[in-house]
């Protein structure tokens, strides 16, 4: 995969430490990332409503904003409810101890609609970490049902115009809980709002990734692209991507010849062996290389192959690895065609290849 | 990545990563470019603001470091209210938040706005430079550019909070200053304790020790610092847990009153406390990392050690404790190719001390992609620093930044720029001491100058020095004779030179070049109590009443007009004379300062004049005119009429040791040269302990290092040639004998006078500063000079003194010499002048010896001085290194300079003066390093074995380093260069070792004593060829610098013994190579 669109794209972020500025994401360092403020960031038509009911369906929009601690957060949700329900009186809170919020009304039994409030694509109880499997029992208090250490961030990506997209990543992710999910969603209008109902969704959670990367193919046409990272219970605070992919791929048409295929390592430690036989080593990361023997390849594939080569020269670009009888894998690599030489010899098989293909992973 | 926001432990040291075979070392630059900023405007206070907004690689660029002309490096203010509060501060919050959803900033005058909503924010630096405009200054932000070899985010942080407390170096009562200790069981366990055996770094650590508790108990030590709420902030620090895994220790972050404490979420507040614990090997040091938003602005940072189970016998120790802003996450950038950093070198030139060559080399980081061509293109980067630091990981994770080695500081020389990379030819932070000294050079032009020394250089003087040749820069601007002269320049120095301890005035060059004491005159200096040396009569005796006074015992009968004493000395400025009662109570004497020179016979021929009568009563007399009278004096009062300013007060002291009274003030302003006299009425009476002090021919002025000579000081020699003087007043032939010796003008006339007074009492003879005139006169009747046909012509002082010998003056009563007598104008050669001096004097506060006020002569403070005020480099005096040399080399040096001079030549004698390393350290830090090695046991990260080398070891020795004797030269003269010389010899190592090559070592010693001594062991370096090793060793070494003594343990060796076993050697150079883990080492015998 190396037609990645997002060069070109036009990002918006719901929030990005100053440090860590959105357009790392698209630089080709894999180190350097994005990282979206720490804590709750609360986006009109993402994450501002609060459905429930007391006497009847009630809705409480939270002003947007960014709130860094529980404590702040939990006060302009209850600035919302007293608002969308002034008699007596809203509490919420954040336990320090348990890192969970506690809604409270003082005199009325009331249910927290997390699954059907009618606002549910814009709720902020995720973002408190109540489940969305059902809507609450009803009582006067309501604690959340997990940690909430932040809320959910999203990354847009306007590619200017409507592209088939067949395949959809990003690595440098932090880990997820297993509670968290990262979803794919795609749309025509690029709007917060727009993106409460997209027209693609898709989810991937922690079991999907490969290290620190995702993978997902689809084949889908929209000009509009969104990655949701709903973690609310990572303690770290943040969620971070050091660099994505929306674009396509090509699929080879043949496997590789596995008897011969090749997993290596580059070992960048280096050692140095003392006079006594010591031995010292400045231990470095290792990176995974791949050699992949070709036999058989066609003249498309030969020609996607040259066309790859010819974009983008020693520049990293993803590459999953999926042949049959191999785990899965994922990389962002380098990926270095060798020559072809004509398998057949000439003739009128001469639509028939044999190549070799090495891929470096780039740590960096 | 790294970066967020978390509370590490069992964090590994720098120090494992260096003595693990098995780690990652990784580099760290630190490049810091400047760009100028805009024109400031001011902001509030002395706070002034520019916009500065420096965008690369889509990174608003922090602000790192703002330098200014003139100025050390401003501090960070932690906010913009400490900016505008605290002088010489900056402010910059490149994330600063601004109201609206978005950035966006016009030109910042409100043309798309109305007001100061959204479009005229973006981020601007502020600098409080103590009420200068920024201006009328050169200003430098430096920006943070951060590259490494795997990418990973660090955070930028500011300066230790705590102030330093958290070393734990000063305790009182057991408890570390600044902390507070607080124990909930003081029945149970120990009371804290200074721990000086289980150190971090520094000399001490403190230990919470919890041995013998056996129930829920906690001791802690609690430290109070303010914070800003919503910021970030990272306590680090090294700990220690020992003896017993039940001790569990731990930190807090708490609100004042400890009612609130941080959560685990490292940003919100609650009420139960919050303990961070730590945990890692017993008896090891590992560090911790806590990072958090503040949630209180009155913080309390707590570290305690508590029981969890059974019975504890172990406790914690802490050390190197820091509370820091955390000013951004700065990602380090993977652009550090393996050849990108080079191993920092420095070496001795030798096996002797003197001299270091230094190697830095070049820095390089990746560009192929062209990410930093602007950056490049746009900033200022020649000159600017770049800093090396070593960090990085073991098994147990991760050395924090407060832990990395700064390796290195590199001034960037020249830059090369490829398509590839771009590379930073570095010169070590040591260019920064390359100065010619000293700095400032007399004007070319000025006409006032003495020719000889136009455009030549102010000198400087650090200790005590004899033979100065003082250069004459201008002329006394109130007598418009004589000169001004220079003898250190203060142009950098504000507190001036310590004294001026002596002034000669020399017959001739050839004199003061053998430093003839009997051929110049020692003037009088302000300081100095005198004695007064008097030209008199009608004196029995006079006395020395102690080294400073002397007592004056007249002959003759009860009369003011039968005796006289005057001072040969004048006083030109402040001063006094001084007497005393003598014991009684029934003398009349009368002591005071006058303008005329002498011929005084009475009472009122006295200008300003204190008498003590015999009834027991004193009274003030200006010129006959009574000021004063009826006050009662006791047999110990002690009287002064004294000048201050134009100002002349008279004052007694009744009871010695008691304070001065003014009695009365004189309505007559005095601006002209006094001397003292006095006369004395009652027969045989005495004028007792009558001393001067006060400006006399010299003017010091040491605040400016110069002195001004207020009078024509010749000298002008008699001698058995030239003494006599023949005269009559119209009888009989007369004879005046003047001694034989030297006399400034003033003293001739004065001591002429005398002598003729001896033959007739109303006779005077003056001298003309304005004229260079002598007069000899007589107030009324007869006086005839036998010039031509005196009995004594042929041994006449009449030449000397302007005479002309053509025949005798007769006929008046008052003779004006025939010519000027040496006649002294503004640019005044004819005299030699020479002074003793102490050289620059500490300030105040003792920032330099540690004693305020005190004379700078030791070799430690003289470098401290150099490098603080003349290199302008006060930040980079390692002060421990500094302060202990102070007390291992107390010797006494002394250094003049009226030449130009390389600033490393001069360290390049101290240390040899010293036998020490002068060590420009990788944080830029000078290290003073006093070679005292005496067989102290060696750390053990220094005792190395085979095992610990990574090639065979090379021994050698070299017949160039072996030498017969040294010669110590020391005491060099300012004025001819000439050097004193203490040479140490061995000839039967000479012999033995067929050596005959001397070696002559230039030095600042200054007294004899410390010459032999330094000959005799440096001789014991160099009398023999030492074993030197070469030898390359793992990481161990990374941390050791020159003259740091280690030990070899090897089973080959040309020893006695044929192997080495625990044997010390001297590193004479140094070059660690951080990325291939190598140490090369040259070592020789210590």
């Amino acid at each position: 995969m190396w037609q990645n669109l997002l060069r070109t794209a036009t990002l918006s972020i719901s929030s990005a430490d100053g440090s860590f500025p959105a357009k790392w994401m698209l630089d080709p360092m894999k180190s350097m990332v994005w990282r979206s403020k720490l804590g709750w960031t609360v986006v009109a038509g993402f994450n501002d409503k609060l459905d429930f009911n007391l006497g009847g369906v009630l809705v409480a929009t939270i002003a947007a904003g960014y709130y860094q601690t529980g404590a702040a957060l939990a006060a302009v949700v209850e600035t919302a409810l007293t608002t969308a329900y002034a008699t007596g009186k809203w509490t919420v809170t954040y336990d320090t101890a348990t890192f969970k919020f506690t809604i409270l009304h003082s005199i009325t039994a009331h249910v927290l609609l997390n699954l059907t409030g009618a606002n549910i694509a814009s709720t902020i109880l995720t973002d408190l970490g109540f489940s969305d499997a059902a809507d609450s029992s009803s009582a006067i208090t309501h604690t959340s049902d997990y940690t909430s250490y932040q809320s959910r961030h999203f990354v847009t990506f306007d590619l200017g115009a409507a592209s088939l997209i067949t395949a959809v990543g990003a690595i440098g992710l932090q880990s997820l809980t297993s509670l968290g999910s990262v979803r794919l969603e795609a749309n025509t209008a690029g709007t917060v709002a727009g993106f409460q109902s997209p027209a693609y969704s898709a989810t991937k959670v922690a079991a999907d990734f490969y290290d620190d990367g995702l993978i997902h193919y689809l084949s889908q046409t929209y000009r509009y692209w969104r990655i949701v990272l709903d973690d609310p219970s990572k303690t770290s605070g943040y969620q971070q991507i050091g660099l994505p992919y929306i674009g396509g791929y090509f699929d080879l048409s043949v496997p590789p010849e596995r008897a011969t295929m090749g997993h290596g390592q580059d070992r960048f430690s280096r050692s140095s062996v003392g006079d006594a036989g010591s031995v010292f080593v400045d231990v470095r990361p290792t990176g995974k290389t791949r050699n992949i023997p070709m036999k058989l390849l066609t003249d498309v594939d030969k020609a996607n192959l040259e066309t790859m080569q010819k974009t983008i020269d020693q520049r990293a670009q993803f590459f999953a690895f999926d042949p049959v009888n191999v785990p899965a894998q994922f990389l962002y690599a380098s990926v270095v065609v060798g020559d072809f030489v004509h398998h057949m010899g000439g003739g009128p098989s001469s639509a028939y290849w044999d190549g070799n293909i090495t891929v470096t992973e780039r740590l960096q | 990545m790294s970066g967020e926001i978390g509370f590490v432990a069992n964090r590994p040291t720098y120090e494992n990563i260096v003595e693990s075979s098995v780690s990652s070392k990784r580099s760290f630059l630190i490049a810091k470019p400047t760009i100028e900023p805009g024109s400031w405007t001011l902001s509030s206070g002395n706070a002034y603001l520019a916009p500065f907004s420096k965008t690369y690689r889509s990174l608003i660029r922090d602000v790192i470091g703002v330098t200014v002309e003139g100025l050390t490096p401003l501090a960070r203010a932690e906010s913009l209210a400490d900016c505008i509060a605290t002088p010489n501060t900056f402010y910059y919050d490149p994330n600063e938040e601004f109201l609206g959803e978005s950035w966006a900033w016009d030109d910042g005058i409100h043309l798309w706005d109305s007001a100061n909503i959204y479009w005229d924010q973006f981020p601007s630096l502020y600098v409080n430079l103590g009420g200068v405009d920024p201006n009328t200054l050169g200003v430098a932000p430096e920006l943070g550019f951060y590259f490494t070899q795997e990418g990973q985010s660090q955070p930028t942080l500011g300066v230790d909070l705590l102030g330093g407390i958290g070393m734990f170096e000063a305790f009182t009562a057991s408890v570390p200053d600044g902390w507070t200790y607080a124990k909930t069981d003081p029945d149970v366990v120990a009371t804290v304790l200074e721990d000086n055996a289980n150190i971090y770094e520094g000399s001490a650590s403190v230990k919470l020790d919890l041995a013998g508790a056996t129930a829920t108990t906690r001791q802690a030590i609690s430290a109070l610092v303010t914070l800003i709420v919503g910021k970030r902030y990272r306590i680090s620090g090294s700990y220690r847990r020992y003896d017993d895994q039940a001790c569990v220790s731990f930190a807090e972050l708490s609100d004042s009153g400890e009612t609130n404490f941080l959560a685990f979420d490292l940003r919100s507040s609650g009420t139960g406390r919050a303990s961070f614990i730590f945990n890692g090997q017993l008896g090891e040091w590992r560090r911790f990392t806590l990072d958090f938003i503040a949630p209180f602005t009155a913080s309390k940072v707590i570290l305690g050690a508590k029981w969890s189970t059974g019975t504890v016998t172990g406790g914690v120790n802490f050390d190197k404790i820091t509370l820091k802003r955390v000013w951004r996450q700065a990602t380090y950038e993977a652009r550090i190719a393996a050849d990108g950093v080079p191993s920092s070198q420095m070496g001795s030139e030798g096996i002797l001390f003197a001299g270091k060559t230094v190697g830095v080399g070049s820095v390089a980081f990746e560009n192929s992609d062209g990410a930093y061509d602007y950056a490049v293109g746009q900033l200022r980067w020649i000159g600017r620093k770049i800093e090396h630091y070593v960090g990085g990981s073991t098994d147990l994770g991760e050395v924090d930044i407060d832990d990395w080695d700064r390796r290195f500081t590199g001034i960037v020389q020249t830059i090369e720029f490829s398509d590839e990379r771009v590379m930073f030819q570095l010169d070590d932070i040591r260019a920064k001491f390359h100065k010619l000294l000293p700095p400032n050079t007399l004007s070319t032009h000025d006409a006032n100058i003495e020719k000889s020394a136009r455009g030549r250089v102010k000198p400087l003087l650090f200790g005590s020095k004899n033979a100065i040749r003082p250069w004459r820069i201008g002329f006394d601007s109130v007598s418009l004779v004589t000169g001004e002269y220079l003898i250190a320049d203060t142009t950098n120095w504000a507190p001036g030179i310590y004294s001026i301890a002596n002034v000669y005035a020399y017959v001739d060059e050839d004199a003061a070049s053998k430093v003839d004491t009997s051929r110049r005159i020692t003037m009088n200096l302000p300081q100095v109590e005198v004695a007064p040396e008097t030209a008199y009569n009608g004196m029995a005796s006079i006395t020395a009443a102690s080294t400073y006074q002397y007592n004056f015992t007249k002959i003759a009968g009860d009369s003011w007009t039968n005796n006289f004493a005057g001072s040969k000395l004048l006083l030109h400025g402040d001063g006094h004379v001084e007497w005393s009662a003598g014991g009684v109570t029934n003398k009349a004497v009368i002591v005071g300062l006058s303008a005329a020179h002498d011929g005084a016979l009475n009472y009122t021929d006295i200008n300003f004049a204190f008498m003590i009568q015999a009834d027991g009563t004193m009274r003030v007399y200006e010129e006959g005119s009574q000021k004063a009278t009826g006050t009662a004096y006791t047999s110990v009062t002690t009287f002064r009429v004294k000048r201050t300013g134009t100002t002349i007060t008279y004052e007694y002291n009744l009871n010695v040791g008691g304070g001065w009274v003014v009695y009365y003030t004189s309505s007559t302003a005095s601006s002209t040269a006094l001397c003292m006299k006095l006369s004395i009425y009652t027969g045989s009476a005495t004028a007792f302990a009558v001393s001067l002090l006060g400006f006399g021919q010299v003017d010091s002025q040491e605040l400016s290092g110069a002195f001004v000579l207020k009078e024509n000081v010749g000298p002008f020699v008699v001698d058995l040639s030239n003494q006599s003087l023949n005269f009559d007043i119209g009888a009989s032939e007369l004879t005046a004998t003047v001694p034989v010796g030297l006399y400034t003008a003033t003293s001739l006339a004065k001591t002429i006078t005398h002598e003729m007074k001896k033959g007739a009492t109303d006779l005077v003879c003056s001298y003309s500063t304005s004229t260079g005139l002598y007069t000899i006169a007589r107030p009324s009747g007869t006086l005839n000079l036998k010039i031509q046909s005196g009995a004594n012509k042929e041994s006449s002082i009449w030449g000397l003194i302007g005479f002309g010998r053509g025949g005798d003056k007769t006929a008046a009563s008052t003779y004006a010499a025939d010519v000027a007598v040496d006649t002294v104008v503004s640019i005044d050669t004819n005299r030699i002048i020479r002074c003793d001096a102490l050289g620059y004097k500490d300030d105040a506060i003792g920032t330099y010896t540690g004693t305020a006020n005190s004379l700078i002569q030791i070799g430690s403070d003289i470098a401290r001085a150099l490098i603080r005020v003349w290199l302008s480099q006060p930040a980079s005096i390692d002060d421990t290194s500094f302060s202990a040399a102070r007390v291992l080399a107390p010797e006494q040096l002394a250094i003049y300079l009226n030449e130009f001079e390389s600033s490393v030549g001069i360290f390049n004698r101290l240390e040899a003066s010293n036998l020490a390393d002068i060590i420009v350290g990788g944080d830029a830090k000078v290290v003073y390093a006093v070679y005292v090695y005496d067989g102290e046991e060696v750390p053990v990260s220094r005792r190395l074995e085979s095992r610990d080398l990574l090639e065979p070891p090379l021994f050698t020795r070299i017949n160039e380093e072996v030498f017969s004797a040294v010669s110590i030269l020391f005491d060099k003269r300012p004025d001819n260069g000439e050097w004193r010389r203490e040479t140490a010899v061995d000839t039967s190592k000479a012999t033995i070792y067929d050596s005959q090559i001397l070696k002559e070592i230039e030095t600042y010693v200054l007294m004899l004593s410390t010459a032999e001594s330094l000959a005799a062991r440096t001789l014991a370096i160099s009398q023999s060829p030492s074993l030197r090793v070469h030898i390359v060793s793992g990481t161990r070494l990374f941390k050791s610098r020159i003259g740091d003594i280690v030990t070899l343990t090897l089973n080959r060796a040309p020893s006695l013994t044929g192997l080495l076993a625990n044997q010390p050697f001297r590193i004479l150079s140094i070059e660690p190579d951080v990325l291939a883990g190598r140490v090369t080492v040259d070592l020789v015998e210590a």
